[in-house]
Order: C-alpha cells, then structure tokens, then sequence
C-alpha cells in the first residue's frame, strides 16, 4: 500500500502503579475515508489485539467519555475525523488512571456543587408548565447540549493556573438552569464564590474546542455575570472598574478631562460638527490613560500622518466602548455606552472607524445595535499593504514573534493581517509561538481579568518564557491589555533587555520612518 | 480474601434511566441503596443515545391508549410482550413529564408552547437527545442525593442462596478490587445485548451481562429471539466506507417538525435512485418491521448489502428545519453533508432487545429477591418503559427488603467467583487474542449469521463457529498486562464468556421458533403461524442444563387481527 493508506498513530501508554515514567507506542492503522480518532483507536485495540485503556461509550457524541488529546488538542474521538499522523494522549490536569483514561471524578464533584439543576421554591402543580420556545429557552436547549467531555478545560489556558478550577463546562451546567423562569435558587452566589466565574477571560478557546459548539463565553458567562451583577455578586476590583465607567468613562476612574493629554504635543485634528469624519479614530481606554499604551496611540498617529491620510480623533469627547462592561454582565450600562456612543458617532457624522483595541473593534462590530463602519488597525494597514500604499524607509533587524489577541483571532478571525503586516516590515525575521492563531494562550487581560486577578504564575509570563526561547527579541503584539501584561511579565521573569513587547504600531510607526523613531516625537 | 464485603437493603446493577430512576425510587420508600455501574453514571448506558419519548395518550385522540398499544403490542415482535405491563407504562408516561419537568428537563415545544410530537406516538425533549437529557437530569438527582455509587464496576455473578438472590459479586476495575455484595433484594437494570452485534445502537458496554447472570442464576428469560433493528443507523456519504464502530445517528428517514406542526417525511431511495418503500416512509424511526423487509428485499436482490446501497434523501427538507429540531444537524456539519445535495447512505443494525428478563407486573423476575428494570428485561423498551419499570421494579424491591433478612453470603461461592474473576488475569499464551478482538469476532459471526431474516443453516452455522471461538479461540484468550489498575481487558474478558453464552442461547432459541414473527424472520418459515407460535419461549437453567418451556402468550387487552 502506499504512503498515504496509513494513518500513522503514537499512543500515550502509562500504567501508573507499574510503569516510572509513561511511553508513547506506535501503530500503523489502515485509512479509510470518513475515518475517525475513535475508529483510529479501536483498530488497534480490536484488530491489532493491544490492550489500551481508553474509555468510550455511545459512540455518537452523546455521552462525552471518549475525548483525548489529538496533537495537542482536545478532541472527542468519536466526533472527529483522524488525522494522517497523530499522538494520542490523554486530556491533561486530571490524574492518569491507565493509558488514555483520567480519573474524572473531582470534576463530578466540583460541577455538582454548581447545583446544576432547577431549584424551584414551589412544586410544579401544573403541567405542561408555561414555556415558550422562546429566546431565553431556546439558549437553556443549546446549553443542554453539553455532554460534559471536558474539552473545554483541557483547552482553557486558565486551568493551566488553576486546575482545580470547575471551568467553562462546569459553569454551563450551572448556566443552564440559571435563567430557567423556575429556578430560584442561588446560582448567582454560586457562580461567584465557587463557581470562580470572573475566572473567565472569554478568550473563546472552550468554544473553538467544543463538539457541540456551544458559545460558553455568551450563552454562559455573560449570561450569568449578568445575573451576578444584578445580584450585587462582584468583586469589590471589578465594581470599582464598573464604577469608574459609569462615573468617568474608562474603568480605571480617570479624569475624562485627561482622556486626551496624550495627544497635546502632536499633530492631530479633533472631531468638529461643521464637518464629517471620514476617519475616526477610536483611541480606546486604555491607550488615553496608560503611559505605556499611550505611546502605542502616538505610534497611530505618527504613522497616519505619515501616509498623509486625513483623520479625527473624539478628544475628551471620548468614552469607553463598553467591550469590557458587556462581558462583565454589566448589561445596564453598557446599553447606556451604546446610545452614548452612537450619538456622538452621529453628532460628527463618523463614516469610517479604526481602533487601537481589538476589544473596541470588537464591540463596535458585533455588539452594537446599529452596524458601523469599522477595523481594527491590523486590518487597515492590512489593506494599505495590498494596496501598495506603504512605503517603508527603515529596517528592523529582529526576530520578531507575535500574540494574538482573542478578541482579534478567536472572536473575529482575524489572523492574516497582523502576521501580513510583521512580514511586510524588511529586516524581520518572524517566527509563531507553538500555540498560536485559533490555539493562541489568552494573556490574561481580557473579559475583566485586566481588574482581577486569578493567583498563580500569569499566563503571559510563561508567553514570554517561551517567546524568549524561541530567540525572539520582540514580542509584538495587537491590543493594548497583551502589551500591558506581557510587559509585565517580561519584568516578572527578568527578560527586561532580553525581549521588548511592542504593539505591532510601533514596529509600523519605526519601518516608516528614515531614521529612529521614538514615541516622543 | 476478597478485599470487601458491601452491605445494602437493595442493589441496583445499572446506571441507565431504569436503574437510576430505580435507586431514586427505592429511598423515597426508605431503602439504603447502592447502585453499581459498568461504566460511568448515565454515561455508559443504552439511555443516553435514546431519542424519542412515548407520547402519553392525553397529548394523542382520545382513542389512542388502546390504538396506541397495539400499534406498539403488533410492531414489537408481534403480540409476544407483556401487554399490561406495556399498558401500564404508556399511562404513566404522562406523569414522566410532569416529574421530569418539574426537574427542570424542557419538553420541545413549538413557538406557541404546544408539545412538539414526532408522528402521533412520540413527544421528545429534543429529537435525538430525549435519553440524554433524562439520564442527565435523574443522574444530577442521584448525585444530589449522595446515594451511594460504584462507577467502573462491572457485576459478574449473582449470589444466590437456594433459589433466593442475596448479593452479587462485582469487579470495580479501576481499582481492580473485587467486591463481595450482600442485599436484601437485587434490580437488575443492566441493559440489553446490543454490542452482541457487529453493527449497533448500543454502547460498548452493553454485552448482555445483566442477563446473562440472571439466566446462569436460574431467572427465566423470554422472547430473546426477538430483537428489535433500526433500519437508518450508520450514516454515511455515498462513496465513503463505513466505519467500523460506525457513527449511529437516526437520520432518518425520520420525521422533521416544522414551525406549522407539519413534518417533512424523508425518502428512502434504492441504489437506483428510486423510491423503493414509499408507503413506509412516513413511519417513524425506521424501526418498522415493513421497512426492514423493504430493505431486506433490496439486499436479496442484489442491489444494496448490509452496509450499503441504501440511501435517505433530506434534499426536500429545509435546513432551518433540520437545524431548529434536529440534534444531527452539527453532525451532519461536521461530517460535510450538505442535504441540498448529498444523499445519505444507511445501514441497518441492531437496536433493543425485545426479548429478556422474564418479569411480572412487579418487575419481579422469577427468583425470589430479583426485580430487573429497563432494556434488561422482556417487552419493548423504551424510555417511558425504562421509567416504569424502574419505578415500579424499586417499590417492590424496597417493600421486599422491608420483609426480609439479610442473609450470610455463600463464601464457596464467593471463592469461585473470585478464583473464576481472576483466572481470565493472565498474560499466557504471549501470541494468543485479546479479548476486545474475541469479541469482534463474536459480534461478526452475529452480524453474519443472525441478521435480520435467518435461517437454519446459517444458526447452524453460527453455533458451529460460536462454539469453535469457545473451544479453540478461548483457551488463547490472554492480556497484555496483569495489572489491576483500569485494566478494561480484564473486564471484556468477562465479557467475552456472557457474550458467548448469550449469544449460544439467542442461537438456540431462534432455532426452535420456526414461524416468522415481526421481528423474527425465518427465511425458510417465512409465514406467521398465530395457531402454533402465538407463544413465548421461556427459557430457563436448571442446574446447567438448559430447560425451555413454551408458554401461550397473555392477550390481556388486544389480540391479532383475524385473518
């Protein structure tokens, strides 16, 4: 037979009351097409006659026994195709029992104290109860759709810190009774205290993994955030961000009459009623206030006047794009940031917006009421480079890697640009994190996390320990929070002269410059 | 030594609806339960993968009850079941949902809140999830209740004292502990034989333990010839293979609810494209015993085989549809099938057992201390049946325990057991089989020689190879390691002699029913003979030997049509 007939599969293989250390055996197994993991398995264990452990039931996705590491990624064996070479192993932060079977049972345990059930205060007397197939039971339905396979928190970079943790399935189960019109229990509370929710970064990872497809990060968290906040279930660190919103339009409680103090000594035209803006550009939060940020929204502007191209920023006009708030349950105010914001939108007739952030590109594209013309910086300069309208001038000798932002890549796959623009600039030599585009690892700033923090070593340090050892002298990045994070965690792992973390605007704002660009100028 | 000795008023073998619904059952009447499972909790059974739910008559015409059950006493193996006990179970059906909705499961409803039903006869949670998300809901409860649970634990034997069932013996495998347990009553609830087959709804685990170790305990077993088939399992894109543990998704043809209330009717196409069972193709499922014939006849044609050349069509169905009530709808995404275009190709396979556990209207079974409950007992079972008999296999278990003794365990038997248990933990002969690829062989020699419509020469020959794997294969049955740590080998090595001795008596019985019956199709009686055959074949062991008893069937509330 030739080549292509085989699938070739090594197979992580551990008896942990025998064996020292585990060992991988590896088997060649006939391809047919419509093959999958699981089928790749049974061959060996059914015709080839070795005794794998391995747990499978149903066969049809319906129980969520049979998921397994497949080259590094959760897969439920019976749902996905095989690849041509794989390693099979077993899903990671659950004790190995044998082979590829975990023991799965402080998993029970934890997602049994998210009462995952309906808690109603008086019998149901009446049948059939008063439900509707309407929106809210429709989600309750795709939320029962988890099998519990634990995909999701093999996948989720936050276990990685917390093992323990319940994860994103967990808080489904809690999730999927939480907005039941029966249910009066106290599944907000649990959701806050043992149910860890603000956890979360809602990087999107669990859904990328998930069989089932269920958008845990919308149809669960938030969901249940909002709950939490209505029931007043927040830490005191995200009510004061929250407040800081509400109060002074940016999270972090700062004078709005400072919003634009970054921008004083440059070249840069304000918004003005007489006229219409064509480009807006939406500066964002913490590229206003965050000197470090700052100097990315300086990169912005050197760069756009640069290419000559005309463009407004709102000044002190500007307020938070409610990104943040949303994902945080905040519901109220964040419907109030939207009627701010388009009015403002409205009142300089803006066409066209691009943002620093890609949690600002975000909520202006897919949360907002009205649909609006907007990119994220990636994506513009994006189009100028197949447009031939960048010119560069300066080299940058270095071996540059990049993160991707979730809220660019995983929420609105968006992974092009960045890496086009990178390659584009002469004299870099780019090279990817193992774990990058849809299998990218959340920095940590996202979905709240930038005002709470969950203990243990960051996730960005070990980012950048990798990113180190991959010989990288830069670490570019996107969105304001990974430049935040990761700057942080290159001084927490004492890489400071080792690896800068610099927005992808800067490397931009340098290349199209002659001579040294600095921020201050 | 066995390293343990459990006590409980009652022991449940079973973690599927019947025996969960059993162990809630049996505390609200103040029994102290423990329930085993082969696999994990609501994870391992039949039930998980069940998707319809009976409609209770109140959702039907008011005349339904009785058209009702004996549209399902005439389907289901032809009049050979249990009819009060299938009667019984359709009039509770409605209390099911009340109680299941009461727990928070949400019955399907159309926009303006009426139940969704498929065809007259069946309501679902969410077509294709209905078991799924019942097991769910009764294991949150069980869990909730702390009764106590043995996941990964596979019953061997039963414990008997005289013909009295008193305990059980079980290897949890995990650990590899072999556990002696003592009961006041015993349900068994541990499934049917599905995996008997090469091609089959059930999981892996379901090799026909429960009865098995119920027959070898003396129980009476009835109609095991009869087993139910699924004509529109095995999904696959026409041109593709089959896979081997194939992908079992009840495409259809079947019904699709629109937001009027109408269904789509899939079509049934021959390897021609035409339309070759145009009369059945409204009939849900693809369970019926007409469809099988229509599919039969293609395969003795010569224009589609057991596998293949028989196709669904869903290019008339919009995908909204198919997507709004449909659980395969991400299946089919995944697997690239646009139904616009793509024709799907099905295969039959085997589905319940109709046939089981000789049970009463109290789910007791023949041995004094034994209930069993759900797809492990005779009758058609499906979810609502699993719920009843559950219920009512628990009430009477409980009551029994109230009222009886705990008696000492039988340590000769114990000793056996154990000796028997650990004698399938060697690693001897180096070249020889492993148990998983003996039980391939045994599922193959069903599939080939137990299909659908049989004959005497091919069970003839099926005993002949079932009985050389026994003498010749058997002996070289060995493991790769002797380790007691999750070694599932070890397990399917026990499973290998139930599935064996099962399948031997599937085999012996069919032998001796000469009449085709619904489910039971004889090539060469290919008649319905009501005047000879109306009759259950009973089947029992009497001190190792196998002892049949032919029993008139029970016509309590309708009887066949004349003829």
């Amino acid at each position: 037979m030739s080549n292509t007939d085989w699938v070739k599969v090594k197979i992580f293989r551990y008896d942990p009351s025998r064996d020292k250390k585990p060992r991988y055996e590896a088997y060649k197994v006939p391809f047919f097409d419509g093959m999958r993991v699981l089928d790749t398995i049974l061959y060996v264990t059914d015709y080839l006659g070795k005794d794998i452990s391995f747990r499978w039931s149903c066969g049809s996705g319906r129980c969520g026994t049979c998921a397994v590491m497949v080259n590094g990624e959760p897969k439920l064996a019976c749902w996905e195709p095989a690849e041509r070479e794989m390693i099979i192993e077993p899903l990671p932060y659950f004790p190995i029992l044998k082979d590829l079977v975990i023991d799965r049972s402080s998993y029970d345990r934890s997602v049994l104290e998210m009462k995952p059930f309906l808690q109603r205060a008086v019998p149901l007397d009446k049948f059939p109860e008063d439900l509707k197939h309407d929106d809210n039971i429709a989600i309750i339905d795709k939320l029962g759709e988890c099998i519990h396979c634990l995909s999701c928190l093999s996948a989720c970079p936050i276990l990685r810190k917390a093992p323990l943790w319940v994860g994103p399935s967990g808080l489904v189960a809690l999730a999927k009774y939480s907005t039941h019109p029966g249910d009066k229990g106290d599944k907000p509370r649990i959701a806050y205290s043992e149910g860890e929710i603000y956890n979360c970064t809602v990087c999107n990872r669990c859904k990328e993994v998930c069989p089932k497809e269920i958008a845990v990060p919308d149809i669960a968290i938030e969901r249940v955030r909002a709950l939490c906040v209505e029931r007043g279930c927040i830490s005191p660190t995200i009510g004061n961000a929250l407040e800081g919103v509400y109060k002074y339009g940016n999270p972090w409680g700062l004078s709005p009459t400072k919003r634009s103090d970054w921008a004083e000594d440059l070249k840069v035209k304000y918004v003005s009623e007489d006229e219409s803006t064509e480009l807006l550009y939406f500066v964002g939060c913490a590229a206003s206030y965050d000197p470090r940020a700052q100097k990315t929204a300086r990169a912005m502007v050197y760069s756009l006047n640069t290419l000559g191209i005309d463009f407004s920023i709102l000044g002190n006009e500007e307020i938070c794009c409610g990104n943040e708030v949303s994902l945080l349950g905040e519901k109220g105010l964040f419907e109030e940031l939207t009627v701010k914001n388009l009015a403002i939108f409205d009142r300089y007739d803006v066409k066209n917006i691009v943002t620093t952030s890609p949690h600002c590109f975000n909520a202006f594209s897919n949360r907002y009421k009205r649909k609006l013309q907007v990119k994220h910086y990636t994506q513009y300069f994006g189009d100028l480079i197949d447009s031939r309208k960048l010119n560069f001038l300066s080299e940058i000798r270095k071996v540059v890697t990049y993160q991707d932002p979730c809220f660019l890549g995983r929420h609105n796959n968006l992974y092009d640009d960045p890496r086009k623009i990178i390659n584009s600039i002469p004299g870099v030599r780019f090279v990817e994190l193992s774990e990058s585009r849809e299998r990218s690892v959340c920095c940590e700033g996202g979905g709240g996390r930038m005002w709470y923090d969950v203990q243990g070593e960051s996730l960005s340090e070990a980012r950048v320990r990798e990113a180190v050892d991959l010989g990288a002298n830069k670490l570019a990045v996107a969105c304001p929070f990974c430049l935040l994070t990761l700057d942080d965690a290159v001084k927490t792992t004492n890489n400071e002269g080792i690896i800068q973390v610099v927005d992808i605007l800067e490397l931009l704002a340098q290349a199209l410059t002659k001579h040294h660009y600095s921020s201050e100028t | 030594m066995i390293e343990k000795v459990t006590e409980t008023d009652v022991l449940i073998i079973g973690g599927g609806v019947a025996g969960t619904y059993a162990a809630l059952e049996a505390i609200r009447h103040g029994a102290q339960v423990l329930l085993i499972t082969k696999g994990l909790l609501g994870k391992s059974c039949c039930s998980v993968e069940a998707q319809m739910f009976l409609c209770p008559p109140q959702y039907t015409p008011p005349d339904n009850l009785e058209k009702h059950l004996k549209q399902r006493v005439s389907s289901y193996g032809g009049y050979v079941i249990n009819q009060e006990n299938e009667r019984n179970a359709l009039i509770s059906a409605s209390e099911f949902m009340h109680q299941l909705e009461e727990l928070g499961l949400y019955w399907r409803r159309y926009p303006d809140g009426e139940f969704v039903r498929m065809e007259r006869n069946t309501i679902a949670s969410k077509h294709g999830d209905t078991g799924k998300n019942i097991i769910e809901i009764l294991a949150s409860e069980f869990q909730r209740k702390k009764i106590p649970l043995l996941e990964d634990t596979a019953a061997t034997r039963l414990l008997t004292k005289g013909r009295s069932i008193i305990g059980a013996m079980a290897i949890n495998y995990a650990s590899g502990e072999i556990i002696a347990l003592r009961a006041k009553s015993v349900i068994i609830a541990a499934g049917p034989g599905g995996w008997l087959w090469t091609y089959s709804t059930a999981p892996q685990s379901i090799t026909g333990d429960g009865l098995i170790m119920a027959y070898r305990a003396g129980a009476e077993l009835t109609n095991i010839e009869f087993n139910l088939w699924h004509m529109s399992d095995h999904v696959r894109v026409p041109g593709r293979k089959l896979s081997r543990a194939s992908f079992r998704q009840n495409i259809g043809p079947s019904l699709t609810p629109r937001d009027d209330k109408s269904m789509w009717a899939p079509v049934w196409l021959d390897s021609k494209g035409r339309r070759f069972m145009e009369e059945w193709e409204k009939s849900l499922g693809g369970l019926k015993h007409e469809q099988a014939m229509a599919v039969i006849s293609q395969i003795r044609k010569g224009k589609a085989t057991k596998t293949s050349g028989i196709y669904a069509s869903l290019k008339h169905v919009s995908a909204e549809d198919l997507e709004k009530y449909l659980s395969l709808w991400p299946w089919l995404k995944k697997i690239g099938i646009d139904t616009t275009k793509d024709l799907l190709e099905v295969g039959m396979c085997a589905h319940w057992m109709i046939g089981g556990i000789e049970v009463s209207t109290k789910f007791e079974t023949t041995l004094p201390g034994l209930y069993a409950a759900g797809g492990v007992t005779s009758g058609a079972t499906s979810l609502a049946e699993c719920l009843y008999s559950g219920r009512t296999a628990a009430r009477h278990a409980s009551e029994f325990a109230k009222t009886t003794e705990s008696l000492p365990l039988d340590r000769q038997q114990i000793m056996e057991e154990k000796e028997r248990i650990l004698s399938f933990l060697q690693m001897e002969p180096r070249n020889g089989f492993s148990p998983a690829q003996i039980k391939r062989r045994i599922r193959e020699i069903m599939w080939e020689k137990m299909h659908y419509l049989k004959n005497e020469k091919n069970m003839k020959q099926a005993l002949h190879m079932l009985h050389q794997v026994r003498k010749d294969v058997v002996p070289r049955m060995r493991l790769e390691s002797d380790t007691k740590r999750f070694n599932y080998a070890h397990v399917e090595a026990l499973d290998v002699m139930n599935m064996l001795d099962l399948a031997e008596l599937i085999v012996k019985i069919s032998l001796i029913r000469k009449e085709s019956r619904k489910q039971f199709q004889r090539e060469d009686y290919p008649e319905t003979d009501n005047k000879n055959w109306l009759k259950n074949i009973v089947v029992k062991n009497e001190e190792g030997h196998m002892k049949i008893d032919l029993k008139p069937v029970r016509l309590s509330y309708v009887k066949p049509d004349e003829d």
